[in-house]
């Protein structure tokens, strides 16, 4: 059997081969590679997937179309909440602007608004937001509270969060700890915030676990 | 006939043109948003985020040959975006690709008769984490879901002859791993 021979009895793709092929085979580490390589394929174009959940297609049709779109959320607890976050593709970016109180208090404190941006697959009704933050900083109107909760109601899209995060303390910077929760999932991003001194303020890469 | 069809899409709500253009790709869009996942629920968010982003498009949607590339393509970009963010920016929030090992192992029990084959799939599955995003893309798209190498090339925005070399390397990789994979199998036996 000559290679070309091989090649095509190997794309009939039959249960088991002849002895001609495997004799072939044994000797032919072209063909054996061809072989290998046409099994690869195989598998792959055999991959199970799993079956989307039931009414998937109606509700994603449903969600789609216009008139079935959610209302922008209106403020919460004096926070900007246009939209918010969702579950499942929650992406961050901190939108830091330096504010510092000019008071002639002899302690220093500064407050920093620090925007985060979600973007969200889908509505989520009832969703659980929890703020976690070190000792160190604190939320405008919040001060001592370190861990803070309330419930929204999320919608799909760009979703902006605004933080007035206090520095209360000597270090400059900290960890923000950020979890939505809904329908029992839950998704945690920490967001680090660096207070600057002399103007303007950076954040360091958000950590999604 | 045809101008039948015309005149009934001329009347049609915009809301029905756009649910008889859409729905037949939807499980097709599910599909590969899944390889790309590795997440059911995942999955199903991404094609409903899409989908919502894309009524104000159907003027773009009517005006197709063939929908179903397109729309993999918006949704190969809004997965980019979303889970291999934009490289740059100064916010690293990349989530690597990992395999759905959990959705394999459920099956495993439930298929006992084909245990062998999706063991191997499993390792295969699991040597697509290995390979670099932009092969892995070509893989799942061609080899896994069937589209064909233009379609690949036209989903990606590479040229036809990257996405020929991209296949090469990485089926010689997987085979690599497949063998491998197989030898520790049996060691584990």
């Amino acid at each position: 059997m000559n290679c070309n021979r091989a090649k095509q009895e190997l794309e009939l793709m039959r249960e088991q081969n002849g002895g001609s092929l495997l004799h072939h085979l044994r000797q032919c580490a072209s063909c054996r590679d061809y072989a290998e390589e046409l099994r690869v394929v195989r598998l792959l174009r055999s991959m199970p997937a799993p079956e989307p959940s039931e009414g998937f297609e109606h509700r994603v049709l449903r969600s789609a179309l216009p008139q079935s779109r959610v209302e922008p959320q209106a403020r919460l607890r004096g926070w900007q909440l246009a939209t918010a976050a969702s579950l499942l593709l929650a992406v961050m970016m901190a939108v830091p602007r330096w504010q510092s109180s000019q008071s002639a208090a002899p302690q220093i404190v500064s407050t920093l608004p620090v925007s985060v941006s979600l973007d969200s697959a889908r509505p989520l009704e009832g969703a659980v937001i929890r703020v976690s933050l070190p000792s160190h900083l604190a939320l405008d109107g919040y001060p001592g509270v370190q861990d803070l909760e309330w419930q929204a109601n999320l919608n799909a899209g760009a979703n902006r969060l605004t933080l007035p995060v206090r520095l209360q303390g000597a270090e400059s910077g900290g960890e923000i700890l950020i979890e939505v929760e809904h329908e029992g999932a839950r998704k945690t991003f920490r967001v680090p915030v660096q207070f600057r001194p002399s103007g303007g303020a950076a954040t360091a890469p958000i950590q999604k676990t | 006939m045809t101008g039948l069809i015309q005149i009934f899409r001329r009347r049609a709500a915009p809301e029905d043109r756009f649910t008889a253009l859409v729905r037949p790709h939807i499980r097709l869009m599910y599909r590969m948003a899944y390889r790309w996942t590795q997440n059911q629920s995942e999955a199903e968010d991404l094609v409903q985020d899409v989908l919502a982003r894309l009524f104000p498009r159907l003027e773009e949607l009517v005006a197709l040959d063939k929908p179903g590339p397109w729309l993999v393509k918006v949704l190969y970009h809004r997965y980019v975006d979303l889970y291999r963010r934009r490289l740059n920016s100064p916010v690293d929030d990349s989530v690597s690709w990992s395999s759905d090992d959990t959705f394999f192992q459920e099956r495993l029990l439930d298929e006992r008769n084909h245990f062998h084959q999706l063991e191997l799939k499993r390792a295969l599955n699991r040597a697509l984490e290995e390979l670099d995003d932009g092969w892995r893309d070509v893989v799942l798209l061609h080899d896994v879901e069937g589209y064909s190498a233009l379609e690949v090339a036209e989903i990606l925005e590479i040229n036809v002859g990257t996405v020929k070399s991209r296949l090469h390397r990485a089926r010689k990789k997987l085979k690599a791993a497949l063998q491998l994979g197989t030898i520790e199998g049996c060691h584990a036996c």
